[in-house]
């Protein structure tokens, strides 16, 4: 052997071992690859939501909260209820145009003062997909009643929202999140983000909801809704082009009607004009003006009903999806999407009659006006009346010309119709009876909704309102009791569980901090179930006292069960009570169960852990894979000792179980039966980290 | 023979597996090392009766310590596998030493590898409580994929390029020693990182979740260790690093995945709803499963080649 020959095996040996290094690196890193893969798929399930006008994609199993003041959109993780993303709009005063930095001044300055330990770390401009945007990051302390303060830090990004008029309204995207979580939670964010600003101005596919059984019909017809009443003028034009919409739902497999209001043809394809409390009864800012603190409940579907002849009752014969909605305005644009069958149309093949639109900046006292609509008295015909402007009424928000004060007749079913000049334009729509008015009915002027039905005809969808009452930070609500009765403020039938067949349900709640026109969220379950959700506006004078009461109600009896109430409110719509209670004892009683979570590994309390108590026959880790949010029975969140406590359970029901916390193994079994009417024990629940 | 030894600079006499050795370092290689194996079985054994003692002492005594003193008692928890294994090691080493620096040096590597890097990679970039507990299925994929690859990629880079090359380095035992102690070192610090973020812990749980890691750890870096170690004694082929660093990868994400979820207990049972023990059982099984089966397979390669033809030591 020679010394090169040697050389070269000292050399090949060395270039062996190198490969075999370089294979190693290689090994590790395809099996890192594989494994954020992994992660992405995990990550990158979301759910699919259409809440405030806004569709986006959450990722899977985060609550999704209604709108409520300016935020159109809610969603938050409940294994990390800190964890959120809010979409909300920042909209310009009348007549005047927003970029989205000043937008962010503007908001930046209420969030300053709403938030605890408010900071801005850094703003400037950035852009979200091919979208230009102003971007924001801030921090603030989270400062619960009675709860542990959490630092949270926020990124927004504010982009004009790019329809009609631009400039006109900016949208923000925010995400909160403990400051250890936030960086994890931007991939989801990011697409989150930029898939809502490539949306933004893009005019709206009607999708119509799911189509409803051909077998389905309207099976009783309810109560119209509240609103006004006039004397003749007429022509077979204004009668035509004023539907009648029902409000209904499908109970039981059976679609009925629930109420009902007017509506006045604004295209030939399909627009129509009509009252937000009769489309979309949660819209933010409705209600605040309500003396009656009945909650609203949004229709599942409106059916359209034309008007074929005169003397007879309308024909339902149409399906319409809500496009637009001002709550404050109380105004809504629809479109007529499906026929009775649930089955498509093609706007273009509708060929309606319409009636124009007038300008309503002409009125006068003592003008003529006619109102056309379905008043439901004298029978279910469309009818006509005659009167006059009567006068003006003012609103601190809106201005001097908020409403036209009209000696026309108008009745409650006559919501949302028409109200037209001598000319037979349609210069208002009758939104409220006599009741509120000292005699008068109110009828709202076409000049202030041009903006919405400009939205209306463009497609966009939007529920909103430039008018509403921002939250004041400092909202405070706990039960004061549970009633029978809306009527007396403070309650005086005070019950804690009520009779089989009980038609209506309420909670009565002490409040503090609320202001006038500001909105919050109620979400009811029954046995767990979410059966209503809606969003709220408080009415005047609640900075003074008074109840603020949250009801569920059926005019044939609630079904047995246990009903838990969650309310939320504030700037961040945090929920601020969770409150239980029972319907009939035949059915089992309500139960409830508390106990601990704690690191198996130290013993020591998680914080912040949740307890879910999942519907009778589901499989818990399954659950926690992909979760749903309908097979929650109930949930609770631990305090900083680890202990939790989840409402609205039955009595003698054994439900599967997963404890879950941010970093740990989730926990499974099955708790109960549980114990009658009391609040049951479990033993401490351990969670392990796998030990990375 | 002309040309020089593998481990020093001497001049080559013999060849084994295709390398070649010098006289002394070729009778090195084909030695026997017993006091690694008696040191990681006498470690598992004390380290047991460790945890019941103390898992005794919380039951009966219920001390009431909190805050400070509990993250100190933590603490102190933290570092006791390290110091019993190096103990052990160096009791049964006295008639052959190992320098002492250099496991030492691996270990504290090992602890400074698994924080500065490890640790940065798995819960800042990969954030893997983030997502790894999704289910059941993406806990043991990801486990292997990404919480074993890293570990124990990093552990045979540690090993790789620090006392491969050193001569030092001159027994086939010799991997599963610096391979244990780097893994004890990922241990202690993995245990003193979740001490000081749990701000303490129960001396009884503690206790078993600081043995568990710690037997678990040094048992990949053992395995780590063993390929590292017939790698350099003998030419392998290309996959045999990689199947080693795989090997302890699948081990680290299988085993952690079942201590967590075989070991788990669950919600409805009573009286323990995790079953601590049940995990910690299994990590003593592993660990000594993993000591007989390395020292067994290192004896046989040892016999074999000193078996074989004595060398072929020729020229």
């Amino acid at each position: 052997m020679t010394a090169s020959t040697l050389r070269r095996g000292s050399l090949a040996r060395q270039r062996d071992e190198m490969r075999s290094f370089a294979a190693v690196i290689l090994l590790v890193a395809v099996s890192l690859g594989a494994g954020l893969l992994l992660r992405s798929n995990v990550e990158g399930a979301v759910d699919r939501v259409d809440a405030g006008g806004i569709q986006a994609a959450v990722p899977a199993g985060w609550v999704v909260l209604p709108p409520a003041g300016d935020r159109l959109l809610t969603a938050y993780d409940p294994v990390d209820p800190d964890l959120r993303y809010g979409v909300s709009a920042v909209d310009a005063a009348p007549g005047t145009t927003l970029t989205p930095e000043d937008a962010a001044a503007r908001r930046l300055r209420d969030r300053g003062q709403l938030l605890d330990g408010f900071a801005i770390v850094a703003e400037g401009p950035g852009a979200l997909g091919g979208v230009s945007t102003y971007d924001v990051r801030y921090t603030f302390v989270d400062q619960p009643p009675g709860g542990a303060s959490t630092p949270i830090d926020a990124i927004e990004h504010y982009f004009d929202d790019g329809a009609l008029f631009p400039a006109e309204r900016v949208l923000v995207v925010a995400l909160e999140a403990p400051p250890e979580a936030i960086d994890s939670a931007r991939p989801g964010f990011d697409r989150f983000a930029r898939e809502l600003a490539d949306r933004s101005g893009a005019p709206v596919a009607f999708a119509p909801p799911e189509a409803v059984p051909s077998d389905a019909r309207i099976a009783s017809i309810g109560r119209p809704v509240a609103a006004p009443e006039t004397p003749p003028a007429a022509t077979a034009d204004l009668v035509a082009g004023t539907v009648q919409i029902f409000m209904t739902a499908t109970i039981g497999g059976q679609e009925q009607a629930f109420g009902w209001g007017s509506g006045t043809i604004l295209s030939k394809d399909g627009l129509i004009l009509t009252n937000a409390h009769v489309a979309m009864p949660s819209a933010p800012g409705l209600g605040v003006y309500e003396a009656d603190p009945t909650p609203a409940v949004d229709p599942q579907d409106l059916v359209v009903a034309i008007v074929t002849s005169e003397d007879q009752p309308a024909v339902p014969t149409y399906r319409a999806t809500v496009i637009a909605a001002d709550g404050y305005l109380d105004a809504a644009v629809i479109r007529i999407d499906r026929d009775m069958d649930g089955r498509r149309i093609t706007p273009a093949s509708l060929d309606l009659p319409t009636v124009p639109v007038g300008s309503s900046d002409p009125l006068r006292v003592g003008d003529a006006l006619t109102v056309v609509g379905f008043p439901g008295i004298g029978g279910n015909t469309v009818s006509l009346s005659s009167g006059r402007v009567s006068g003006f009424l003012g609103d601190d928000r809106i201005g001097p010309r908020a409403w036209v004060k009209t000696d026309a007749v108008v009745s409650s079913g006559n919501s949302g119709g028409l109200a037209a000049n001598e000319a037979g334009e349609l210069v208002g729509v009758p939104t409220r009876g006599p009741r509120d008015a000292g005699g008068y009915s109110l009828i709202r002027p076409i000049a202030l909704l041009a903006g919405l039905i400009d939205a209306g005809r463009a497609g966009r969808r939007s529920v909103d309102s430039a008018y509403l009452v921002p939250s004041t930070g400092r909202e405070r609500l706990s039960l004061d009791t549970w009633t029978d009765s809306l009527d007396a403020c403070p309650a005086t039938t005070r019950v804690t569980s009520f009779p089989a067949g009980a038609r209506q349900i309420v909670a009565a709640m002490d409040h503090a901090g609320f202001a006038s026109g500001e909105d919050f969220v109620s979400q009811w379950r029954l046995d767990g179930e979410i059966v209503y959700r809606s969003g709220r506006t408080l009415s005047q004078g609640i900075e003074q006292g008074g109840c603020i009461f949250d009801a569920v109600y059926h005019d044939r009896g609630l079904p047995n069960g246990t009903y838990v109430v969650e309310v939320y409110a504030g700037p961040r719509l945090k929920p601020l009570l969770t409150a239980q209670t029972t319907i009939g004892s035949t059915g089992g009683s309500g139960a409830s169960l508390s106990g601990r979570i704690y690191d198996a590994d130290s013993g020591r309390p998680i914080a912040g852990a949740v307890m879910f108590m999942l519907t009778p026959g589901t499989d818990p880790l399954a659950w926690h894979a992909s979760p749903n949010q309908a097979q929650i029975a109930g949930y609770a969140q631990t305090d900083s000792t680890g202990i939790f406590t989840v409402l609205g359970l039955q009595a003698g029901t054994s439900y599967p179980a997963l404890a879950v916390a941010e970093g740990y193994v989730a926990a499974s079994g099955t708790i109960g039966p549980l114990g009658e009417g009391q609040n049951s024990l479990v033993s401490p629940v351990g969670l392990v980290k796998a030990a990375p | 023979m002309s040309g020089t030894c593998r481990i020093c600079d001497d001049p080559a006499t013999r060849t084994v597996g295709g390398y070649a050795f010098c006289e002394r370092h070729y009778e090195r290689s084909r030695r026997m090392r017993r006091g690694a194996r008696d040191a990681d079985v006498g470690s598992i054994a004390i380290l047991v009766v460790f945890v019941a003692v103390l898992y005794a002492i919380d039951a009966v005594v219920q001390p009431s310590i909190g805050g400070q003193a509990l993250t100190v008692a933590g603490l102190i928890l933290a570092l006791v596998p390290a110091i019993v294994w190096l103990a052990f090691f160096y009791r049964q080493d006295r008639l052959e030493p190992e320098p002492r620096t250099m496991v030492i040096g691996v270990f504290l590597l090992g602890l400074l590898v698994a924080t500065a890097v490890a640790s940065p990679i798995l819960d800042g970039l990969v954030d893997v409580g983030s997502w790894l507990f999704a289910s059941p299925l993406v806990h043991l994929a990801g486990g292997v994929l990404v919480v074993g690859a890293v570990q124990e990629g990093l552990k045979y880079l540690t090993l790789r390029l620090s006392v491969y090359d050193s001569p030092e380095f001159d027994e086939r035992t010799d991997g599963i020693i610096y391979g244990t102690a780097v893994g004890l070192g990922f241990a202690t610090a993995l245990n003193v990182a979740f001490v000081v973020e749990a701000g303490g812990v129960d001396l009884g749980t503690g206790a078993i979740r600081i043995v568990l890691t710690s037997l678990a750890h040094a048992s990949f870096g053992g395995v780590i260790g063993y390929f590292l170690g017939r790698q350099k004694f003998e030419a392998r082929p290309i996959w045999w690093m990689p199947a080693g660093v795989a090997l302890a990868a699948a081990l680290n994400g299988v085993f952690f995945f079942l201590r967590s979820t075989v070991a788990r207990g669950t919600i409805d049972d009573p009286l323990a709803t995790v079953a601590p023990w049940v995990g910690l059982a299994l990590a003593a099984v592993l660990a000594g499963a993993i000591t007989v089966v390395l020292t067994g397979l290192t004896r046989r390669e040892v016999e074999r080649t000193a078996a074989g033809p004595a060398t072929e030591a020729a020229s």
